[in-house]
């Protein structure tokens, strides 16, 4: 199976091929990074084994080398502890010598010995033992400062590489009190056989090497002879270090530093040896991957099989379905009661249903189709009575004389104009036809932008309305109320303009005067404000005016008057009859100013006064007042009648003056009558009564009636009847306050009659 | 004149007024004990005892007060107010003389007290009768005010 397919391939295949191939890429991915992850911990595992194990192996090659070499080195340092070699040291070689050299002989025990010698500090030699096999040539100064050997002990020395064979030295410092005196050193050679190190290897492990180094890495050898360097630099801690061996292999090593000596060890495994183990692990994860594969392959194959068989099914239902035939798939089988069973039965109720719907869809559709044809058939019959209305319609607008009825397309142009349009602009159909409604307009208007602006108000908010000056075919000017209507076509877009104006010119003239006199009343209001101002000022001016007559005009005239009265009292007797005849008449004249003055005032004093109205007893107040005066007229000769006198709404105080000031009079007037009769009534007593007092005295001339009521208006002589002419016209003041109404008959020497009526409220 | 008989105090600023008052007080003998004072200051410290009339006992009232209203200095309503408002004075009868009728004077008068009022007329037999009726009534029937 191929796995590695493009994208566009893979979705072409079916899902009984999909299915399987994704479920084996799945498998497989799964294997691999399993397989992987296993490889890199197994192998981490034994990598970590074999370094263990090398690093044992080197501290047990350090620990062994070391064993022996302490060997020597004991037998060395009991040498040097001999006090006939420390003697023959300070001797320089002169005393102790033969003692000396026979100590030194005595080292020689092994055929790999081969020379020892006695050397100063500065390694100078003393002496050499006579068993030397033969003189080692080498700088023996440079040896002792290559190899630092401490006060009282000994260091196996570097190894030496001399004409191919190799020797090490052991040196032993002979020491004073601390001090190097010098040095025993003791060349050994190296002679290991091949023989031995294999055997030696072996016992390591399979592929293991070792090797012997310098402590400063001048020297390899893998005891049998010196070797290439392996490594640069070499760590002697344990540390595992890791590179490619000659034979190109990769290995690992692992380095110590053997006691006493100033040489490492150094153990290399191959890394092959390790993993050895580890090949044999893949082999096994890659043959079970490869078995689960097939497993999965075939598993995933049936599977998908069986879901995409019944799926193939609906599949082949459903595409004859969508090409209309819903009737003739026959029903799906089902096999199972899983997911695919129902789906299965639930394809079968949806196609039976489907094909149902269908089939009442079919009869609604072909009802449908009736109806429609009868509605169209409608339509066109009133489309032809619509045609007709709409003509009637028209003749309606065009026939409209009073409004312009104008249609504007959408940019203003004039469409329709009706005869109404012509009167008002007074151009004519055929010459406005086309042209911009702009024209109408006055040229401030014009340019002001306002027959676009109303254009526009109309668009957005489906209506704008002006009032202003437009302009006619002659130029003349009239005031417009117009109004712009927006007209939209079946879609709802805008179509044009339906615009109608009214010539108002004469309704705003009416409505200019309006304005006018309107503000002219304002103007007038203001001034009778400002006027009622001054009038109150001038008011209170007045009554401080009438405050100061009442006392101080009376005040000189009552001294008058008082003086006049003492000069009579005291004086009399002493006076002719011309002169009381003057003091009489000052008397009389100072009492008539003084009557003068009070009369004044009551009657100014009326004008600020207050109503205080209430239900007023005529009847009894008439008697009072009759009996009151009667008082001031000793003689008894009046004959006085008062009939039923109805209550009045009134002030109780200004109706009893009224009264004093009108019986008054009759009793004045009829004062020079034999026979003085006066009769007080009132006529109409229910509703609306009107008081009367009537009396047979002196009468007057109706041609002067009306200066009857007048203020200093007096239609008798002083010398007849003495009056200030005040009375009367502070009892028409009184009525005119109530609101009621006063009049009088008279006849010269036949009387006079005063009558009066107060409204009820 | 011995301040302790006074039975009049006539506060009148006008000579000529108190010339006739006088007269008509005279007439019915009743000006013996009465003193004419010509402002309404001058009828404060004589009623009060202060000032010119500091000797005084306040306590030796007058049995009644003619008082003028329109009078230079402290007018006649000023002194109606002061001796209504004291308690020792406030007992002695006070007569209001003025030449108006003027309602707000004789409204103002009676709130603070005034027991009783004469409109001076022109005509001086009127008054001559008034003033006498007043005084009479005052210092004969009326003791028990004093």
């Amino acid at each position: 199976m191929k796995i590695k397919t493009d994208g566009i391939l893979f979705k072409r295949l079916s899902i009984q091929q999909r299915l399987p191939l994704l479920i084996c890429a799945l498998l497989l991915f799964s294997i691999i990074v399993y397989g992987f992850a296993n490889y890199y911990c197994v192998r981490k595992a034994s990598l970590i084994i074999g370094q263990d194990r090398l690093n044992s192996l080197t501290d047990q090659m350090g620990s062994m080398f070391g064993q022996s070499a302490l060997v020597l080195l004991n037998t060395a340092n009991s040498t040097a502890a001999q006090g006939a070699v420390l003697q023959c040291l300070k001797s320089n070689g002169n005393k102790f010598r033969k003692e000396t050299i026979a100590a030194l002989d005595k080292l020689h025990n092994n055929k790999d010995w081969i020379s020892t010698t006695l050397v100063n500090a500065n390694g100078v030699l003393i002496l050499r033992s006579d068993s030397s096999k033969k003189e080692i040539k080498i700088n023996l100064p440079d040896v002792i400062k290559q190899n630092k050997v401490g006060p009282n002990s000994t260091r196996i020395g570097m190894i030496y590489n001399i004409n191919g064979t190799m020797y090490y030295p052991i040196i032993t410092a002979v020491t004073e009190k601390k001090q190097i005196m010098g040095y025993i050193i003791s060349w050994v050679m190296l002679s290991t056989t091949r023989k031995e190190v294999t055997q030696f290897s072996r016992l390591l492990g399979t592929g293991a090497a070792f090797y012997i180094v310098n402590s400063d890495g001048s020297l390899w050898t893998d005891l049998v002879k010196p070797v290439k360097a392996k490594l640069a630099g070499i760590n002697p801690t344990g540390k595992i270090m890791e590179y490619t061996n000659a034979d190109g292999k990769p290995v690992m090593a692992s380095a110590k530093n053997i006691a006493g000596t100033a040489w490492l060890v150094m153990v290399e495994f191959p890394k092959e040896n390790l993993l050895a183990s580890l090949s044999n692990f893949v082999k096994w994860i890659f043959g079970i991957g490869v078995v689960l594969l097939a497993v999965g392959i075939f598993a995933t194959w049936m599977m998908s099989s069986n879901i995409t068989k019944p799926l193939n099914q609906l599949t082949i239902a459903a595409t004859a379905i969508s090409k209309g035939n819903y009737g003739a798939a026959d029903p799906i089988k089902v096999f199972k009661n899983d997911e695919l069973g129902k789906l299965a039965e639930a394809f079968n109720t949806m196609q039976s249903q489907v094909y149902r719907t269908w089939q009442e869809l079919d009869e609604k559709v072909r009802e449908r189709t009736t109806e429609l044809r009868d509605e169209i058939k409608r339509r066109k019959v009133s489309e032809e009575s619509l045609k007709v209305s709409s003509q009637k319609y028209h003749q309606l607008v065009e026939e409209v004389k009073d409004y312009a009825i104008i249609m504007l397309d959408v940019n203003g142009k004039v469409l329709v104009w009706n005869k109404g349009a012509e009167k008002i602009k007074g151009y004519k159909e055929d010459e406005i036809i086309g042209k911009s409604f702009a024209c109408f307009y006055t040229k401030e208007d014009f340019e002001a932008g306002k027959p676009q602006y109303l254009l526009q108000k109309a668009a957005q908010a489906g209506r704008s309305e002006d009032e202003g000056w437009r302009v006619k075919k002659d130029g003349s000017k009239f005031w417009a109320n117009v109004v712009f209507t927006a007209i939209y076509d079946n879609k709802g877009k805008l179509s044009g303009f339906a615009k109608i104006t009214r010539d108002i010119t004469e309704h705003r003239k009416l409505e200019e005067e309006r304005i006018l006199i309107n503000n002219q009343l304002e103007e007038r209001i203001k001034e009778i404000a400002i006027q009622s101002l001054q009038l109150e000022t001038v008011n209170k001016e007045l009554e401080a005016f009438s405050y100061s007559v009442s006392h101080d005009l009376r005040t000189p005239l009552r001294a008058i008057n008082g003086y006049s009265i003492m000069l009579q009292e005291d004086y009399e007797s002493k006076l002719d009859t011309e002169g009381k005849r003057i003091l009489r008449n000052i008397i009389s004249n100072a009492r008539m100013m003084g009557q003068l003055i009070d009369d004044l005032l009551s009657f100014s004093r009326l004008g600020k006064k207050e109503l205080a109205k209430t239900s007023v007893n005529m009847q009894l107040l008439v008697a009072a007042v009759v009996e009151e005066l009667l008082q001031n007229e000793p003689e008894n000769k009046y004959h006085i009648v008062t009939g039923t006198l109805p209550p009045v709404e009134a002030d109780p105080v200004m109706i009893k003056q009224v009264m004093v000031n009108l019986i008054g009079n009759a009793i004045k007037y009829s004062s020079k009558k034999a026979g003085p009769e006066i009769k007080i009534g009132a006529i109409n007593e229910d509703s609306n009564p009107v008081y009367y007092v009537k009396d047979n005295g002196a009468g007057f001339d109706m041609t002067y009636s009306g200066k009857l009521f007048g203020v200093f208006q007096r239609l008798h002589s002083q010398e007849e009847f003495e009056g200030t002419g005040v009375g009367l016209a502070l009892v028409k003041r009184i009525i005119d306050k109530h609101k009621g109404r006063i009049w009088a008959e008279g006849v010269i020497n036949g009387g006079a009659t005063f009558y009066f009526s107060i409204p009820k409220n | 004149m011995n301040d302790e008989k006074v039975e009049i105090l006539l506060v009148e600023d006008n000579p000529h007024d108190a010339e006739m008052t006088i007269r008509s007080l005279k007439k019915v003998n009743l000006a013996n004990r009465l003193i004419h004072l010509k402002d309404g200051e001058q009828a404060l410290d004589f009623i009060f005892a202060k000032g010119m009339f500091a000797d005084r006992q306040i306590e030796n009232k007058p049995k009644i007060v003619l008082l003028d209203i329109k009078m230079p200095k402290v007018d006649g309503i000023e002194v109606l107010r002061q001796i209504k408002l004291n308690d020792t004075t406030k007992t002695i009868p006070v007569v209001i003389m003025t030449s108006s009728k003027e309602e707000q004077d004789i409204i103002i008068s009676y709130d603070l007290g005034v027991n009783s009022y004469v409109v001076k007329p022109v005509d001086f037999e009127s008054f001559a009768k008034a003033v006498s009726q007043l005084g009479l009534y005052w210092l004969i029937t009326n003791q028990a005010a004093g």
